[in-house]
């Protein structure tokens, strides 16, 4: 009997063991092709067993174009999720908070928004830069991601605001702290395992968004999804390029999601699901 | 809803607060969304500097081609299809990581390393599926069916095998998202419940669909919600793994207007088709929000 218990438990963790597998199996064809040789890394049969090299990773870290994408990526990510969150944060507050009028059409205007499908936005945004010749600068693309990461955060905000005890805001209150005060002062400190899971999913989402990049963009904006694209379709079949910078291009990803695990459920679901 | 008693001095703060979202919210999505309305009504065409108001022939032109009802077609036939098949697979690895005989740890460690597929570049993903498993003389998976003599697999040939390799890639990298939220419902549920009902003698299936399903019926419908929107609007996957050939089989909507707008500088009929197919989406929204209370 305990044999019979002992195997079913195995053979469950045997099958939770493959199914991890087998989401890993890309990572592991990408990593290993990434510390392979350029000989060796398209030949087929696989060569299994190799000298590992770093060569792959010196090439592509010298390489000017490619250090610039990131640094384009990590700068206009980082700028349009700030600002979201400054925005996000307020009306993250005043949706959860209060009644007024309207606030139910605003709130279903940000919902739509986010299941928007971007395409709608690329023609439009595409012809209104070239008008106002502000195509192929920074601030064009980090105001074109706030249709991306904006409604993503003051919905996220908007639930986790709800969460704190409201006795909590009476007490700041009654100590003569006014509004703003109440949110800078107590909400914020309050929230910050919110806030930090919410710039979390927003920053990924922009750093791995291609769609609006891809036409937006151009040689001074170009951003790490694009660099990777543009640069493979020249060079058709360089797999240590292609290996080399999947792997960068998902370390900051990995970093964020590892920091903030707790709240990411909720961040998710945009509130729906307390997690 | 709660709401606090408000002082006159703080009356107006509702409005000081939420009002830099409503500005940005409308600057940035309601002012493109209407200009693009208004390119849809003329025929723009990138190559030429000549702008003619056209009224409504893009949009009768539309009417008028199969392709892009095909697009369209596909994006909901695809995006229902891979939707569906993510719940099903994503519900039974939840249930299995909840289940009492696997150790906290080891589930959680899974979960670690299932969250890994979808905070990558979905762009970059695919490029890894084109090159290094799915290409035809090099890609690992026909080195793999070839060990076994299975023959080969070919993305490119016949009608099903685009679809097919783009439903699996999609499913292998999506599904995760829906294990996790769909995990934090199953292990919120209640220990005494299933006691009750094993005294009362359920069997395992009846203990999923009474017990289980139910009380997660919430997520569930969230998870379709958001997973379905998105993959309507799926694009890095599609094109980059197939450009949407052969022909036009593993063509959606999105990628039919970046190619009206994008390859054939059609920028007036592209608006159209985009206005169209935001038509659409937002039916979808207003039919799925009703059982939704986000």
């Amino acid at each position: 009997m305990k044999l019979v218990k002992w195997m079913r438990k195995c053979s469950k963790m045997f099958v939770l063991g493959l199914i991890a597998f087998v989401s890993l199996i890309p990572f592991i064809l990408v990593f290993f092709t990434s510390i392979k040789e350029r000989v060796i890394a398209l030949s087929m049969p696989p060569v299994w067993f190799f000298v590992p090299t770093l060569r792959n990773y010196t090439d592509l870290l010298t390489n000017t174009a490619f250090l610039r994408s990131v640094l384009n990526s990590l700068l206009i990510a980082s700028a349009s999720t700030f600002i979201a969150m400054i925005i996000g944060i307020l009306a993250g507050y005043g949706f959860s908070r209060f009644r007024f009028k309207g606030k139910g059409f605003f709130t279903y205007m940000i919902l739509a928004l986010r299941m928007t499908p971007s395409i709608v936005f690329i023609i439009p945004y595409f012809i209104i830069w070239r008008t106002i010749r502000l195509n192929d600068t920074h601030l064009s693309m980090i105001l074109m991601y706030l249709t991306l990461c904006l409604p993503l955060i003051i919905l996220m905000m908007r639930s986790f605001v709800v969460d704190v005890p409201l006795e909590l805001e009476e007490a700041a209150m009654v100590d003569g702290c006014s509004r703003w005060q109440t949110l800078r002062l107590i909400l914020v400190p309050v929230l910050r395992p919110g806030i930090l899971a919410a710039a979390t999913l927003a920053f990924i989402a922009l750093w791995n968004d291609f769609i609006l990049a891809m036409f937006n963009t151009g040689r001074n904006t170009r951003t790490l999804t694009v660099e990777i694209y543009t640069s493979l379709s020249f060079y058709q079949i360089d797999w240590n390029k292609l290996s080399t910078s999947a792997i960068i291009a998902v370390i900051p990803a990995i970093i964020f999601i590892s920091l903030t695990q707790k709240y990411i459920v909720r961040g998710l679901t945009m509130g729906a699901i307390k997690g | 809803m709660r709401s606090v008693r408000i002082s006159k001095s703080d009356r107006a703060f509702p409005y000081y607060s939420t009002l830099p979202a409503i500005i940005v919210v409308f600057l940035v999505g309601v002012v493109p969304t209407l200009y693009s309305f208004i390119i849809s009504l003329q025929s723009y065409e990138l190559v030429s500097p000549v702008r003619a108001w056209v009224g409504l022939a893009n949009y009768l032109k539309l009417f008028h081609d199969t392709r892009f009802f095909h697009a369209i077609g596909f994006a909901l036939i695809f995006g229902f299809a891979a939707t569906c098949c993510e719940l099903v697979i994503g519900f039974l690895i939840a249930y299995l990581l909840a289940d009492k005989e696997v150790p906290s740890r080891y589930s959680s460690m899974i979960r670690t390393v299932l969250m890994i597929p979808f905070v990558c570049a979905p762009v970059v993903m695919s490029y890894t599926y084109k090159t290094l498993i799915y290409d035809r003389t090099f890609g690992y998976l026909n080195y793999f069916l070839g060990l076994l003599h299975l023959g080969s697999f070919d993305l490119f040939k016949g009608s099903i095998n685009a679809p097919l390799g783009l439903l699996v890639m999609e499913i292998i990298l999506r599904t995760p998202f829906l294990v996790i939220i769909m995990y934090a419902g199953i292990s919120s549920i209640d220990l005494a419940i299933y006691d009750a009902a094993e005294i009362d003698g359920i069997t395992w299936l009846q203990k999923i669909t009474k017990i289980v399903i139910p009380s997660i019926r919430a997520i569930i419908l969230v998870g379709f919600a958001l997973r379905f929107m998105d993959s309507l609007k799926m694009f890095d996957e599609i094109f980059v793994l197939t450009a949407g050939g052969p022909g036009y089989i593993t063509e959606n909507a999105t990628v039919f207007i970046v190619e009206q707008g994008f390859t054939f500088f059609h920028m007036g009929y592209a608006a159209a088709a985009a206005f169209l197919f935001l038509v659409l989406v937002i039916i979808l929204i207003s039919l799925l929000i009703r059982r939704i209370e986000f």
